[in-house]
């Protein structure tokens, strides 16, 4: 299971990452182009589902159980890195873009120090 | 009678009167203790389920549009689901936790009464004994889900006390040899309602940016009649966060970034409302004026100053959770901070029990108490949905 450090780490992944689907959310609302929203859906989708990961793995007890659920999450948290690149084409404001490509840089970051 | 005899019987009686009424507070005091540890393990349970139920929701609007789109081959309309962020064998093993709360709590009711049996009924005893009997053989939870150590001596602990009819006969032993596996069970569960509450928000906002998606991907070919599905969009959104009443997901945004944290409930006191029971200050200012304390005065002086103290805290505590729940709970990490808070009140209380006097134990259950009416508007919020 995670210890204390580990625990918190993945706290401050979940953060960072809700950070990001906040600001997605208000990129979208602030939106009416289709091929804008379903791009911006597709990321937020990505991002949701790495969410529920990382908060599945924080509750598993079994250490083995938790040692695969992490190697998973680092794997997934390159594919954060990827997606940097899409925000920055999707979220026309570029503060905005910025922020986002902000918060999943330093969850990614997180996720490697497992 | 001569005046010494007749001075002593009124001192007598009145020291009887006393203490009848002394145990009658305790005992009202302990059904609240229990009416108090039942709310918050209604409350939880209710809240773990609307992870689920929001998990779920979710799982079907972003199927649905994808299959839409052509990302996916079927849809599914049964409502058949399998929850991902909190499954089925994990909310049965919280299930078990919160039984093992409002057992222990049940028993320790019982064991101030002035029954000479003590038993629970037929039910908690088999309840009880269940619990017990899967916590010893590591079946609390499936090979698939096993349960950390810790929290399965915690769940023998408190089983075996329920269960046992010699070794617990007073409720501060109780209290005090089991608090330690009370604070186990109770740390298991808050570690997981903050990040349950954030797993609910971001399904929320989920639903609502693929409804946009679908709303306006349509726009162009229905045009006003567009109307009715920004119209349906919402009326899907004002039911996807079990939660809301009216809130959208931009107040539930802004609350989250605003922020709730427990910690200042206590700067939002008012100040502690004036205590009836004024012996123990009276006590310790008397005592400050002794030039020359004996050892057990000095340690009478500490205690009542740990128990005002404790009462200080407590109601303090109490003020702040009434003025929250006076609040309608629609945000989920609100509701989360709340559900930890009446989780923290249940230990804090059978610490007061084990460890404080009658007027410590009635203010921390006092605090319980109006948590746990916090946690009762959560649970009638949830069954509206």
């Amino acid at each position: 299971m995670a210890n204390e450090a580990q625990k918190q780490t993945l706290l401050n992944a979940v953060s960072l990452i809700r950070s990001a689907e906040q600001l997605l959310l208000q990129a979208s609302r602030a939106s009416s182009d289709p091929a804008t929203l379903t791009k911006i859906s597709i990321e937020y989708n990505q991002l949701d589902s790495f969410l529920s990961q990382i908060i599945h793995a924080q509750a598993i007890a079994d250490d083995a159980s938790f040692t695969a659920a992490v190697g998973a999450l680092k794997q997934q948290a390159t594919v954060l890195e990827t997606e940097e690149a899409d925000i920055k084409k999707i979220v026309t404001d570029v503060g905005t873009a910025a922020q986002i490509v902000g918060y999943l840089a330093q969850a990614a970051t997180f996720i490697a120090t497992l | 009678m001569g005046s010494f005899w007749r001075r002593t019987t009124y001192a007598l009686i009145g020291v009887g009167l006393a203490g009848c009424s002394g145990l009658t507070q305790i005992q009202d005091t302990m059904t609240k203790f229990d009416q108090g540890a039942h709310s918050a393990s209604t409350a939880e349970m209710s809240f773990l389920r609307a992870v689920q139920t929001a998990d779920c929701d979710n799982q079907f609007y972003v199927n649905s549009l994808n299959w839409a789109r052509g990302a996916a081959d079927n849809f599914d309309i049964s409502g058949a689901c399998k929850p991902i962020v909190l499954t089925g064998e994990q909310l049965e093993l919280r299930q078990h936790l919160m039984d093992a709360i409002t057992l222990y709590a049940d028993k320790m009711e019982a064991l101030a009464t002035d029954d000479k049996n003590k038993t629970l009924d037929d039910n908690s005893q088999k309840l009880a004994s269940n619990l017990n009997a899967l916590a010893k053989a590591g079946k609390l939870s499936s090979s698939a889900m096993p349960v950390a150590t810790a929290v399965e001596t915690a769940i023998i602990g408190i089983s075996n006390m329920v269960i046992d009819q010699v070794r617990f006969t007073d409720i501060k032993k109780a209290a005090s040899q089991t608090g330690p596996d009370l604070q186990t069970v109770v740390e298991e569960l808050k570690s997981e309602n903050t990040l349950f509450a954030q797993s609910i928000l971001s399904k929320v906002g989920d639903i609502e940016v693929n409804l946009r998606s679908a709303v306006a991907a349509t726009h162009e070919q229905r045009g006003e009649m567009s109307f009715f599905d920004a119209v349906e969009a919402r009326r899907i959104m004002q039911t996807a966060n079990p939660f809301s009443s009216n809130t959208t997901a931009e107040s539930n945004t802004a609350a989250e970034s605003k922020g709730t944290a427990e910690s200042s409930g206590a700067s939002e006191s008012k100040g502690a409302p004036q205590t009836e029971n004024s012996a123990n200050s009276k006590v310790a200012s008397h005592s400050k004026r002794s030039h020359s304390r004996s050892k057990a005065d000095a340690q009478k002086e500490a205690e009542a100053k740990k128990e005002a103290d404790a009462k200080k805290d407590a109601d303090a505590k109490t003020a702040t959770a009434k003025a929250k729940a006076a609040k309608p709970a629609t945000d989920p990490q609100n509701v989360a901070l709340q559900l930890n808070a009446t989780l923290d009140a249940v230990v804090r209380a059978n610490n007061a029990i084990a460890t404080t006097g009658t007027g410590g134990i009635i203010a921390a259950v006092n605090d319980l108490i109006a948590r746990a009416q916090a946690a009762q508007t959560i649970q009638t919020a949830l069954n509206k949905k």
